[in-house]
Protein backbone atom coordinates (compact mmCIF):
# COMPACT_ATOMS: atom_id res chain seq x y z
CA UNK A 1 0.00 0.00 0.00
CA UNK A 2 3.04 2.05 0.47
CA UNK A 3 6.39 2.11 -1.54
CA UNK A 4 9.14 3.62 -0.88
CA UNK A 5 12.27 3.70 -3.41
CA UNK A 6 15.74 5.24 -3.17
CA UNK A 7 14.58 7.77 -0.84
CA UNK A 8 17.15 10.62 0.89
CA UNK A 9 17.85 13.47 2.93
CA UNK A 10 20.77 15.47 2.76
CA UNK A 11 20.48 18.59 5.50
CA UNK A 12 23.23 20.71 4.79
CA UNK A 13 24.25 22.15 1.04
CA UNK A 14 25.38 18.61 -0.21
CA UNK A 15 28.17 18.22 -2.49
CA UNK A 16 27.47 14.94 -4.68
CA UNK A 17 30.00 13.12 -3.26
CA UNK A 18 27.78 13.12 -0.04
CA UNK A 19 26.37 9.66 -0.28
CA UNK A 20 29.36 8.41 -1.25
CA UNK A 21 31.75 9.43 1.93
CA UNK A 22 29.00 8.47 4.42
CA UNK A 23 27.46 5.32 5.55
CA UNK A 24 27.89 2.37 7.72
CA UNK A 25 31.34 1.46 6.23
CA UNK A 26 33.18 4.48 7.21
CA UNK A 27 30.95 4.39 10.74
CA UNK A 28 29.22 8.20 10.18
CA UNK A 29 26.83 10.23 8.32
CA UNK A 30 28.60 13.44 7.93
CA UNK A 31 30.07 14.19 4.97
CA UNK A 32 33.84 14.90 5.39
CA UNK A 33 33.99 17.02 2.19
CA UNK A 34 30.72 19.25 2.79
CA UNK A 35 30.42 18.65 6.29
CA UNK A 36 26.09 18.12 5.27
CA UNK A 37 24.10 15.61 7.56
CA UNK A 38 23.21 12.07 5.24
CA UNK A 39 19.88 11.72 7.77
CA UNK A 40 18.79 9.36 5.17
CA UNK A 41 20.31 7.32 2.19
CA UNK A 42 18.90 5.43 -0.81
CA UNK A 43 15.91 3.86 1.54
CA UNK A 44 13.63 1.24 0.08
CA UNK A 45 10.77 0.32 2.07
CA UNK A 46 7.11 -1.25 1.51
CA UNK A 47 4.42 -1.47 3.81
CA UNK A 48 1.03 -3.82 2.76
CA UNK A 49 -2.32 -3.03 3.71
CA UNK A 50 -3.16 -3.93 7.16
CA UNK A 51 0.71 -4.65 7.76
CA UNK A 52 3.29 -3.14 11.10
CA UNK A 53 6.95 -2.71 9.81
CA UNK A 54 9.19 -2.06 12.24
CA UNK A 55 12.33 0.34 12.34
CA UNK A 56 15.10 0.01 14.77
CA UNK A 57 18.40 1.41 15.13
CA UNK A 58 20.74 3.45 17.51
CA UNK A 59 20.47 7.33 18.21
CA UNK A 60 20.70 8.91 14.94
CA UNK A 61 20.17 6.32 12.42
CA UNK A 62 17.92 8.15 10.64
CA UNK A 63 14.75 7.05 12.18
CA UNK A 64 12.45 9.74 12.58
CA UNK A 65 13.72 11.67 9.28
CA UNK A 66 12.45 8.88 7.59
CA UNK A 67 9.24 9.39 9.22
CA UNK A 68 9.27 12.57 8.73
CA UNK A 69 9.52 13.10 5.40
CA UNK A 70 6.72 10.16 5.03
CA UNK A 71 4.55 12.92 6.73
CA UNK A 72 5.61 16.13 4.23
CA UNK A 73 6.90 17.17 7.54
CA UNK A 74 10.42 17.81 5.89
CA UNK A 75 11.21 17.44 1.86
CA UNK A 76 13.26 14.54 1.11
CA UNK A 77 16.69 15.74 -1.42
CA UNK A 78 15.54 12.83 -3.04
CA UNK A 79 13.38 9.69 -3.89
CA UNK A 80 10.20 8.34 -4.64
CA UNK A 81 6.79 7.01 -2.91
CA UNK A 82 3.48 5.74 -3.94
CA UNK A 83 0.40 5.53 -1.71
CA UNK A 84 -2.35 3.06 -2.66
CA UNK A 85 -5.29 5.18 -1.85
CA UNK A 86 -3.55 8.31 -3.69
CA UNK A 87 -3.97 8.43 -7.56
CA UNK A 88 -3.60 4.38 -7.45
CA UNK A 89 -0.41 4.61 -6.51
CA UNK A 90 0.31 5.34 -9.49
CA UNK A 91 1.96 9.13 -8.90
CA UNK A 92 4.92 10.01 -6.75
CA UNK A 93 3.33 11.69 -3.57
CA UNK A 94 6.33 13.92 -3.53
CA UNK A 95 6.19 15.44 -6.68
CA UNK A 96 2.69 16.64 -6.55
CA UNK A 97 1.49 20.34 -5.66
CA UNK A 98 1.28 21.23 -1.79
CA UNK A 99 -2.84 21.57 -1.71
CA UNK A 100 -2.55 17.56 -2.44
CA UNK A 101 -0.12 16.82 0.36
CA UNK A 102 -2.03 18.30 2.42
CA UNK A 103 -4.90 16.37 1.25
CA UNK A 104 -2.80 13.25 1.82
CA UNK A 105 -1.75 14.39 5.25
CA UNK A 106 -5.35 15.37 6.15
CA UNK A 107 -7.06 11.61 4.78
CA UNK A 108 -4.10 9.06 4.34
CA UNK A 109 -1.91 9.86 7.48
CA UNK A 110 -1.86 9.93 10.83
CA UNK A 111 1.52 10.29 12.67
CA UNK A 112 2.40 10.11 16.66
CA UNK A 113 5.16 11.91 17.24
CA UNK A 114 7.95 10.63 19.64
CA UNK A 115 7.80 14.39 21.45
CA UNK A 116 3.98 14.87 22.36
CA UNK A 117 4.86 18.78 22.03
CA UNK A 118 5.45 18.20 18.68
CA UNK A 119 1.85 16.34 17.69
CA UNK A 120 -0.24 18.19 20.03
CA UNK A 121 -0.87 21.68 20.85
CA UNK A 122 -0.95 22.17 24.94
CA UNK A 123 -2.80 25.44 24.98
CA UNK A 124 -6.28 23.55 22.78
CA UNK A 125 -8.24 20.97 24.90
CA UNK A 126 -7.94 17.56 23.93
CA UNK A 127 -10.98 17.52 22.43
CA UNK A 128 -9.87 20.34 20.20
CA UNK A 129 -6.62 18.67 19.14
CA UNK A 130 -8.96 16.02 17.92
CA UNK A 131 -11.30 18.92 16.19
CA UNK A 132 -8.31 20.07 14.69
CA UNK A 133 -7.36 16.70 12.54
CA UNK A 134 -11.10 16.50 11.97
CA UNK A 135 -11.63 19.96 10.57
CA UNK A 136 -8.75 19.71 8.49
CA UNK A 137 -10.32 16.57 7.36
CA UNK A 138 -13.58 18.67 6.24
CA UNK A 139 -15.47 17.87 9.03
CA UNK A 140 -17.84 20.77 9.85
CA UNK A 141 -20.49 20.39 12.02
CA UNK A 142 -20.02 20.47 15.50
CA UNK A 143 -21.37 17.86 17.23
CA UNK A 144 -20.91 15.09 14.79
CA UNK A 145 -17.26 16.20 15.65
CA UNK A 146 -18.04 16.30 19.28
CA UNK A 147 -19.23 12.63 18.93
CA UNK A 148 -16.17 11.32 16.98
CA UNK A 149 -13.53 13.10 19.95
CA UNK A 150 -15.96 11.49 22.26
CA UNK A 151 -15.72 7.66 20.34
CA UNK A 152 -11.73 8.39 19.64
CA UNK A 153 -11.40 9.20 23.45
CA UNK A 154 -13.34 5.59 24.35
CA UNK A 155 -11.46 3.40 21.71
CA UNK A 156 -7.96 5.07 23.48
CA UNK A 157 -9.55 4.13 26.69
CA UNK A 158 -9.23 7.63 27.86
CA UNK A 159 -12.13 9.25 29.92
CA UNK A 160 -14.64 10.96 28.07
CA UNK A 161 -15.50 13.26 31.21
CA UNK A 162 -11.69 14.53 30.55
CA UNK A 163 -12.03 15.77 27.21
CA UNK A 164 -12.45 19.57 27.86
CA UNK A 165 -9.15 19.79 29.44
CA UNK A 166 -5.77 20.62 28.28
CA UNK A 167 -3.50 17.65 27.63
CA UNK A 168 -0.36 19.51 29.40
CA UNK A 169 -2.44 18.37 32.55
CA UNK A 170 -2.24 14.94 31.13
CA UNK A 171 0.27 12.26 31.94
CA UNK A 172 2.75 11.15 29.37
CA UNK A 173 0.87 7.84 28.97
CA UNK A 174 -2.22 10.05 28.79
CA UNK A 175 -0.56 12.13 26.11
CA UNK A 176 0.60 9.58 24.11
CA UNK A 177 -3.27 8.10 23.72
CA UNK A 178 -4.51 11.77 22.81
CA UNK A 179 -1.57 11.55 19.98
CA UNK A 180 -2.93 8.40 18.66
CA UNK A 181 -6.56 9.19 19.37
CA UNK A 182 -6.14 12.57 17.09
CA UNK A 183 -4.23 10.29 14.28
CA UNK A 184 -7.10 7.96 14.28
CA UNK A 185 -9.61 11.03 13.89
CA UNK A 186 -10.14 10.50 9.84
CA UNK A 187 -9.37 6.69 9.53
CA UNK A 188 -6.38 6.92 7.68
CA UNK A 189 -5.12 3.71 5.98
CA UNK A 190 -1.48 4.64 7.32
CA UNK A 191 -0.04 5.64 11.29
CA UNK A 192 3.43 6.64 11.61
CA UNK A 193 4.46 6.16 15.16
CA UNK A 194 7.83 7.37 16.59
CA UNK A 195 8.90 5.90 19.99
CA UNK A 196 5.41 6.19 21.50
CA UNK A 197 6.33 4.06 24.42
CA UNK A 198 9.51 6.29 25.19
CA UNK A 199 9.84 7.87 28.49
CA UNK A 200 6.92 5.75 29.82
CA UNK A 201 6.85 3.96 32.61
CA UNK A 202 6.53 0.07 32.03
CA UNK A 203 3.34 -0.56 32.68
CA UNK A 204 1.74 2.15 30.82
CA UNK A 205 4.04 1.32 28.21
CA UNK A 206 1.85 -2.13 28.05
CA UNK A 207 -0.84 -0.25 27.96
CA UNK A 208 -0.19 1.80 24.97
CA UNK A 209 0.98 -1.62 23.20
CA UNK A 210 -1.74 -3.27 23.79
CA UNK A 211 -3.58 -0.79 22.53
CA UNK A 212 -1.91 -0.26 19.32
CA UNK A 213 -2.02 -4.34 18.89
CA UNK A 214 -6.44 -3.76 19.49
CA UNK A 215 -5.94 -0.92 17.02
CA UNK A 216 -4.89 -2.86 14.27
CA UNK A 217 -6.30 -6.32 14.35
CA UNK A 218 -9.98 -3.69 15.04
CA UNK A 219 -9.46 -2.00 11.91
CA UNK A 220 -6.65 -3.05 9.75
CA UNK A 221 -4.79 0.02 9.76
CA UNK A 222 -0.91 -0.16 8.15
CA UNK A 223 1.72 0.80 10.32
CA UNK A 224 5.25 2.14 10.87
CA UNK A 225 6.73 1.82 13.86
CA UNK A 226 10.05 3.50 14.73
CA UNK A 227 12.06 2.32 18.27
CA UNK A 228 14.80 1.31 19.71
CA UNK A 229 13.94 -0.77 21.77
CA UNK A 230 13.50 -4.63 20.76
CA UNK A 231 11.43 -5.78 22.88
CA UNK A 232 8.21 -3.05 21.41
CA UNK A 233 9.55 -3.76 17.67
CA UNK A 234 9.09 -7.74 18.55
CA UNK A 235 5.46 -7.35 20.54
CA UNK A 236 4.30 -5.57 17.48
CA UNK A 237 5.55 -6.29 14.02
CA UNK A 238 6.24 -9.24 11.50
CA UNK A 239 9.09 -7.58 9.43
CA UNK A 240 11.59 -5.26 10.41
CA UNK A 241 14.30 -2.44 9.23
CA UNK A 242 17.66 -2.08 11.11
CA UNK A 243 19.01 1.61 10.48
CA UNK A 244 22.53 3.10 10.96
CA UNK A 245 24.07 6.45 9.75
CA UNK A 246 21.25 6.65 7.34
CA UNK A 247 21.12 3.30 5.47
CA UNK A 248 18.90 0.08 6.04
CA UNK A 249 21.53 -2.04 6.78
CA UNK A 250 19.39 -5.39 7.31
CA UNK A 251 15.54 -6.14 7.02
CA UNK A 252 13.41 -9.18 7.01
CA UNK A 253 11.67 -11.25 9.73
CA UNK A 254 11.19 -9.49 12.95
CA UNK A 255 12.25 -12.68 14.63
CA UNK A 256 14.77 -13.30 12.25
CA UNK A 257 16.76 -10.14 12.59
CA UNK A 258 16.39 -10.33 16.33
CA UNK A 259 17.48 -14.49 16.32
CA UNK A 260 19.52 -14.64 13.11
CA UNK A 261 21.15 -11.16 11.83
CA UNK A 262 23.44 -11.43 9.39
CA UNK A 263 24.75 -7.72 9.20
CA UNK A 264 28.18 -6.87 11.97
CA UNK A 265 26.08 -4.04 13.14
CA UNK A 266 22.75 -5.68 13.87
CA UNK A 267 24.75 -8.80 15.81
CA UNK A 268 26.63 -5.97 17.15
CA UNK A 269 23.03 -4.11 18.47
CA UNK A 270 21.08 -7.43 19.25
CA UNK A 271 24.74 -7.99 21.44
CA UNK A 272 24.27 -5.32 23.44
CA UNK A 273 20.71 -5.59 24.30
CA UNK A 274 21.25 -8.87 25.56
CA UNK B 1 0.62 -40.37 1.68
CA UNK B 2 2.30 -37.58 -0.21
CA UNK B 3 4.55 -35.79 1.81
CA UNK B 4 3.56 -32.04 3.25
CA UNK B 5 7.52 -31.63 4.15
CA UNK B 6 10.46 -32.28 2.12
CA UNK B 7 13.80 -31.75 4.27
CA UNK B 8 17.03 -31.91 2.06
CA UNK B 9 20.61 -31.19 2.63
CA UNK B 10 19.58 -28.51 4.91
CA UNK B 11 22.58 -26.76 6.51
CA UNK B 12 22.56 -23.83 9.07
CA UNK B 13 25.85 -22.12 9.89
CA UNK B 14 26.56 -18.82 11.95
CA UNK B 15 28.74 -16.61 11.65
CA UNK B 16 29.47 -14.19 14.43
CA UNK B 17 31.04 -10.94 12.87
CA UNK B 18 31.97 -9.55 16.31
CA UNK B 19 34.49 -12.81 17.32
CA UNK B 20 36.13 -11.88 14.12
CA UNK B 21 33.56 -14.36 11.79
CA UNK B 22 34.39 -17.16 13.76
CA UNK B 23 31.72 -19.92 11.98
CA UNK B 24 29.27 -22.13 14.64
CA UNK B 25 27.63 -25.08 12.99
CA UNK B 26 23.93 -25.14 13.92
CA UNK B 27 22.86 -27.98 11.64
CA UNK B 28 24.18 -30.09 9.08
CA UNK B 29 23.25 -32.00 6.00
CA UNK B 30 19.92 -32.28 7.79
CA UNK B 31 17.47 -34.83 5.50
CA UNK B 32 13.69 -36.04 6.22
CA UNK B 33 10.33 -35.92 5.03
CA UNK B 34 7.19 -35.63 6.86
CA UNK B 35 3.41 -36.93 5.74
CA UNK B 36 -0.31 -35.92 6.97
CA UNK B 37 -1.08 -37.14 10.05
CA UNK B 38 2.66 -37.91 10.45
CA UNK B 39 4.69 -37.24 13.95
CA UNK B 40 8.33 -37.15 13.61
CA UNK B 41 10.01 -37.16 16.76
CA UNK B 42 13.93 -35.85 17.33
CA UNK B 43 16.18 -36.34 20.05
CA UNK B 44 19.91 -35.82 20.66
CA UNK B 45 22.55 -34.05 23.02
CA UNK B 46 21.74 -30.68 23.96
CA UNK B 47 23.41 -28.15 21.76
CA UNK B 48 23.28 -30.79 18.90
CA UNK B 49 21.36 -28.78 16.81
CA UNK B 50 17.27 -29.86 16.97
CA UNK B 51 16.27 -25.84 17.79
CA UNK B 52 18.09 -24.62 14.74
CA UNK B 53 16.44 -27.00 12.79
CA UNK B 54 12.86 -25.95 13.82
CA UNK B 55 14.07 -22.52 13.42
CA UNK B 56 15.75 -23.32 10.01
CA UNK B 57 11.77 -24.57 9.45
CA UNK B 58 9.70 -21.64 10.77
CA UNK B 59 12.52 -19.51 8.50
CA UNK B 60 13.36 -17.59 12.14
CA UNK B 61 17.14 -18.48 11.28
CA UNK B 62 17.58 -18.10 7.91
CA UNK B 63 19.12 -21.59 6.30
CA UNK B 64 22.73 -21.59 4.87
CA UNK B 65 21.74 -24.36 2.59
CA UNK B 66 19.41 -26.84 1.27
CA UNK B 67 16.04 -27.04 0.63
CA UNK B 68 12.77 -27.04 3.04
CA UNK B 69 9.72 -28.03 0.39
CA UNK B 70 6.87 -27.70 1.82
CA UNK B 71 3.33 -28.64 0.28
CA UNK B 72 1.22 -25.44 0.79
CA UNK B 73 -2.58 -24.66 0.20
CA UNK B 74 -1.71 -21.18 -0.47
CA UNK B 75 1.22 -21.42 -2.80
CA UNK B 76 1.52 -25.16 -4.21
CA UNK B 77 4.84 -27.09 -3.65
CA UNK B 78 7.04 -23.94 -2.19
CA UNK B 79 11.16 -23.73 -1.34
CA UNK B 80 10.86 -22.39 2.51
CA UNK B 81 14.87 -21.41 1.99
CA UNK B 82 14.60 -18.95 -0.70
CA UNK B 83 10.47 -17.92 -0.25
CA UNK B 84 9.84 -14.07 0.45
CA UNK B 85 9.18 -12.87 3.86
CA UNK B 86 5.61 -12.12 2.68
CA UNK B 87 5.10 -15.55 1.74
CA UNK B 88 6.26 -16.57 4.94
CA UNK B 89 4.02 -14.59 7.22
CA UNK B 90 1.37 -15.62 5.22
CA UNK B 91 2.36 -19.48 5.43
CA UNK B 92 2.98 -19.10 9.53
CA UNK B 93 -0.28 -17.22 9.79
CA UNK B 94 -1.99 -20.14 7.78
CA UNK B 95 -0.37 -23.28 7.74
CA UNK B 96 2.49 -23.66 10.20
CA UNK B 97 2.90 -22.82 13.83
CA UNK B 98 5.34 -23.43 16.53
CA UNK B 99 6.09 -23.73 19.71
CA UNK B 100 8.85 -22.30 21.04
CA UNK B 101 11.31 -24.10 23.68
CA UNK B 102 11.25 -20.96 25.65
CA UNK B 103 8.48 -18.96 25.86
CA UNK B 104 7.65 -15.89 24.05
CA UNK B 105 6.92 -12.54 24.82
CA UNK B 106 3.65 -13.03 25.90
CA UNK B 107 1.62 -9.74 25.27
CA UNK B 108 -0.61 -7.73 27.99
CA UNK B 109 -3.65 -9.96 27.36
CA UNK B 110 -4.85 -12.31 29.38
CA UNK B 111 -4.93 -15.90 28.61
CA UNK B 112 -8.14 -16.23 27.56
CA UNK B 113 -7.54 -13.49 25.16
CA UNK B 114 -4.45 -14.95 24.11
CA UNK B 115 -6.24 -17.81 22.88
CA UNK B 116 -9.44 -16.28 21.26
CA UNK B 117 -6.83 -14.02 19.22
CA UNK B 118 -4.98 -16.98 17.60
CA UNK B 119 -8.04 -17.67 16.51
CA UNK B 120 -9.61 -14.08 14.79
CA UNK B 121 -6.94 -13.02 13.68
CA UNK B 122 -7.39 -16.22 11.73
CA UNK B 123 -10.63 -14.72 10.52
CA UNK B 124 -12.93 -16.73 12.84
CA UNK B 125 -15.96 -14.69 14.56
CA UNK B 126 -15.23 -13.79 18.03
CA UNK B 127 -18.30 -15.96 19.68
CA UNK B 128 -16.85 -19.11 17.69
CA UNK B 129 -12.96 -18.14 18.65
CA UNK B 130 -14.46 -17.79 22.22
CA UNK B 131 -16.33 -21.53 22.45
CA UNK B 132 -12.97 -23.09 20.79
CA UNK B 133 -10.83 -21.19 22.99
CA UNK B 134 -12.35 -22.15 26.00
CA UNK B 135 -12.76 -25.81 24.68
CA UNK B 136 -8.91 -26.13 24.52
CA UNK B 137 -7.97 -24.22 27.53
CA UNK B 138 -10.21 -26.62 29.45
CA UNK B 139 -8.65 -29.71 27.63
CA UNK B 140 -5.08 -28.57 28.76
CA UNK B 141 -6.72 -28.30 32.49
CA UNK B 142 -5.67 -24.53 32.94
CA UNK B 143 -7.50 -23.34 35.90
CA UNK B 144 -10.43 -21.62 35.18
CA UNK B 145 -9.41 -18.80 37.60
CA UNK B 146 -6.02 -17.80 35.19
CA UNK B 147 -8.40 -17.70 32.45
CA UNK B 148 -9.07 -13.92 32.81
CA UNK B 149 -5.35 -12.75 34.54
CA UNK B 150 -2.03 -11.41 32.53
CA UNK B 151 0.07 -14.94 31.73
CA UNK B 152 3.10 -13.40 32.85
CA UNK B 153 2.76 -14.40 36.62
CA UNK B 154 2.33 -18.22 35.13
CA UNK B 155 4.48 -20.94 36.30
CA UNK B 156 6.49 -22.80 33.02
CA UNK B 157 4.01 -25.67 33.12
CA UNK B 158 1.01 -23.12 32.50
CA UNK B 159 2.98 -20.99 30.05
CA UNK B 160 3.55 -24.01 28.18
CA UNK B 161 0.27 -24.87 27.91
CA UNK B 162 -0.97 -21.66 27.04
CA UNK B 163 1.35 -21.95 24.23
CA UNK B 164 0.28 -25.01 23.42
CA UNK B 165 -3.61 -23.98 23.41
CA UNK B 166 -2.39 -20.88 21.24
CA UNK B 167 -0.47 -23.01 18.66
CA UNK B 168 -2.96 -26.11 18.24
CA UNK B 169 -6.45 -24.28 18.75
CA UNK B 170 -6.67 -23.44 14.55
CA UNK B 171 -4.97 -26.95 13.58
CA UNK B 172 -2.56 -25.90 11.31
CA UNK B 173 -1.22 -27.79 8.55
CA UNK B 174 2.40 -28.30 10.22
CA UNK B 175 3.10 -27.83 13.56
CA UNK B 176 6.60 -27.67 15.50
CA UNK B 177 6.82 -28.36 18.56
CA UNK B 178 10.36 -27.74 21.23
CA UNK B 179 10.59 -29.67 23.80
CA UNK B 180 6.68 -29.31 24.47
CA UNK B 181 6.21 -31.48 28.14
CA UNK B 182 9.76 -29.78 29.29
CA UNK B 183 7.82 -28.52 32.38
CA UNK B 184 4.70 -30.54 32.82
CA UNK B 185 3.65 -33.58 35.35
CA UNK B 186 2.67 -36.47 34.52
CA UNK B 187 -0.79 -35.71 34.76
CA UNK B 188 -0.56 -32.96 32.43
CA UNK B 189 1.27 -34.36 29.95
CA UNK B 190 -1.61 -36.28 29.42
CA UNK B 191 -3.86 -33.77 27.64
CA UNK B 192 -0.72 -32.96 25.31
CA UNK B 193 -0.69 -36.84 23.93
CA UNK B 194 -4.46 -36.66 23.29
CA UNK B 195 -3.83 -33.19 21.54
CA UNK B 196 -1.49 -34.64 19.65
CA UNK B 197 -3.18 -37.50 18.93
CA UNK B 198 -6.35 -35.43 17.75
CA UNK B 199 -4.60 -32.98 15.76
CA UNK B 200 -2.82 -36.60 14.00
CA UNK B 201 -5.84 -37.89 12.80
CA UNK B 202 -7.18 -34.45 11.45
CA UNK B 203 -4.09 -34.73 9.19
CA UNK B 204 -1.88 -32.72 10.41
CA UNK B 205 2.03 -33.07 10.55
CA UNK B 206 4.13 -32.51 12.77
CA UNK B 207 8.03 -32.15 13.79
CA UNK B 208 8.64 -32.54 17.56
CA UNK B 209 11.78 -32.48 19.42
CA UNK B 210 12.29 -34.13 22.80
CA UNK B 211 14.45 -34.95 25.94
CA UNK B 212 11.37 -37.06 27.39
CA UNK B 213 12.06 -40.18 25.39
CA UNK B 214 9.27 -42.39 27.43
CA UNK B 215 6.10 -39.23 26.20
CA UNK B 216 7.75 -39.42 22.42
CA UNK B 217 7.10 -43.20 22.19
CA UNK B 218 3.22 -42.88 22.52
CA UNK B 219 3.09 -40.03 19.76
CA UNK B 220 5.79 -40.47 17.16
CA UNK B 221 5.81 -42.40 13.76
CA UNK B 222 9.60 -42.06 13.21
CA UNK B 223 12.01 -41.50 14.60
CA UNK B 224 15.78 -39.36 14.44
CA UNK B 225 18.71 -38.86 16.27
CA UNK B 226 20.70 -35.73 16.52
CA UNK B 227 24.36 -36.05 16.72
CA UNK B 228 26.87 -33.01 16.32
CA UNK B 229 24.66 -30.94 13.88
CA UNK B 230 23.59 -34.19 12.00
CA UNK B 231 20.60 -36.23 11.68
CA UNK B 232 20.06 -40.24 11.64
CA UNK B 233 16.99 -42.18 11.69
CA UNK B 234 16.94 -44.44 15.19
CA UNK B 235 14.46 -47.27 13.52
CA UNK B 236 10.68 -47.07 13.14
CA UNK B 237 9.15 -46.82 16.39
N1 LIG C 1 21.36 -17.91 17.04
C1 LIG C 1 22.49 -18.58 17.20
N2 LIG C 1 23.69 -17.96 17.03
C2 LIG C 1 24.86 -18.63 17.16
N3 LIG C 1 24.93 -19.96 17.46
C3 LIG C 1 23.78 -20.61 17.62
C4 LIG C 1 22.50 -19.98 17.51
N4 LIG C 1 21.51 -20.89 17.75
C5 LIG C 1 22.15 -22.03 17.98
N5 LIG C 1 23.51 -21.87 17.91
C6 LIG C 1 24.52 -22.90 18.10
O1 LIG C 1 24.16 -23.96 17.26
C7 LIG C 1 24.34 -25.16 17.93
C8 LIG C 1 23.00 -25.90 18.00
O2 LIG C 1 22.15 -25.25 18.96
P1 LIG C 1 20.63 -25.62 19.22
O3 LIG C 1 20.04 -24.58 20.07
O4 LIG C 1 20.00 -25.97 17.94
O5 LIG C 1 20.80 -26.94 20.09
P2 LIG C 1 19.71 -27.89 20.74
O6 LIG C 1 19.95 -29.16 20.14
O7 LIG C 1 18.35 -27.36 20.64
O8 LIG C 1 20.19 -27.84 22.26
P3 LIG C 1 19.34 -27.81 23.66
O9 LIG C 1 18.90 -29.17 23.86
O10 LIG C 1 20.37 -27.35 24.65
O11 LIG C 1 18.24 -26.88 23.45
C9 LIG C 1 24.94 -24.84 19.32
O12 LIG C 1 26.38 -24.91 19.23
C10 LIG C 1 24.50 -23.44 19.56
O13 LIG C 1 25.37 -22.79 20.45
N1 LIG D 1 16.44 19.25 11.19
C1 LIG D 1 17.68 18.74 11.20
N2 LIG D 1 18.76 19.47 10.86
C2 LIG D 1 20.00 18.95 10.85
N3 LIG D 1 20.28 17.68 11.17
C3 LIG D 1 19.25 16.93 11.53
C4 LIG D 1 17.90 17.41 11.58
N4 LIG D 1 17.09 16.41 11.97
C5 LIG D 1 17.89 15.34 12.16
N5 LIG D 1 19.19 15.66 11.90
C6 LIG D 1 20.35 14.76 11.95
O1 LIG D 1 20.07 13.65 11.12
C7 LIG D 1 20.51 12.48 11.71
C8 LIG D 1 19.32 11.52 11.88
O2 LIG D 1 18.45 12.00 12.91
P1 LIG D 1 17.10 11.34 13.33
O3 LIG D 1 16.36 10.94 12.12
O4 LIG D 1 16.41 12.25 14.28
O5 LIG D 1 17.64 10.08 14.08
P2 LIG D 1 16.87 9.02 15.04
O6 LIG D 1 15.42 9.30 14.95
O7 LIG D 1 17.25 7.72 14.43
O8 LIG D 1 17.43 9.24 16.38
C9 LIG D 1 21.20 12.89 13.01
O9 LIG D 1 22.60 13.02 12.78
C10 LIG D 1 20.57 14.23 13.34
O10 LIG D 1 21.42 15.04 14.14
MG1 LIG E 1 14.07 9.61 16.75
MG1 LIG F 1 16.81 -26.67 21.99
ZN1 LIG G 1 29.10 16.23 0.87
Amino acid sequence: MLSVSNLSKIYGSGCGLCLELTGPGVGSNICPKCHSIVACARIDLDVYPGEIVGIVGESGSGKSTLIKLLHFDQAPTSGYAYLQGFEDGQVDMFAVSNQKKRWLRNYQLGIVYQNPNAGLNMEFSCGGNIADKLIAADWYNYTRIRSRAAELLQKTELPVQRMDELPKRFSGGMQQRVQIAKALANNPPLLLLDEVTTGLDVSVQAQVLRLIRQIQSALQIAMVVVSHDFAVIRMLTERTLVMRNGRVVESGLTDQVMEDPHHPYTQLLINSML
Amino acid sequence: MSAILQVEDLSKVFVLHSVEGKRIVGCQQVGFTVRAGEFVGITGNSGGGKTTILKCLYRTYLPSSGKILFDSELFGKIDLVNSTERDIIAIRKHEISYVAQFLQVLPQMTALEVVVEALTERGLSYEHSHIQASSILRHFQLPGNLWDILPHTFSGGEKLRLNLARAMVWRPRLLLLDEPTASLDEQSKIPVRDMIKNLKEAGTAMVGVFHDLSFMKDVVDRHFQMHQGQLREAGIA
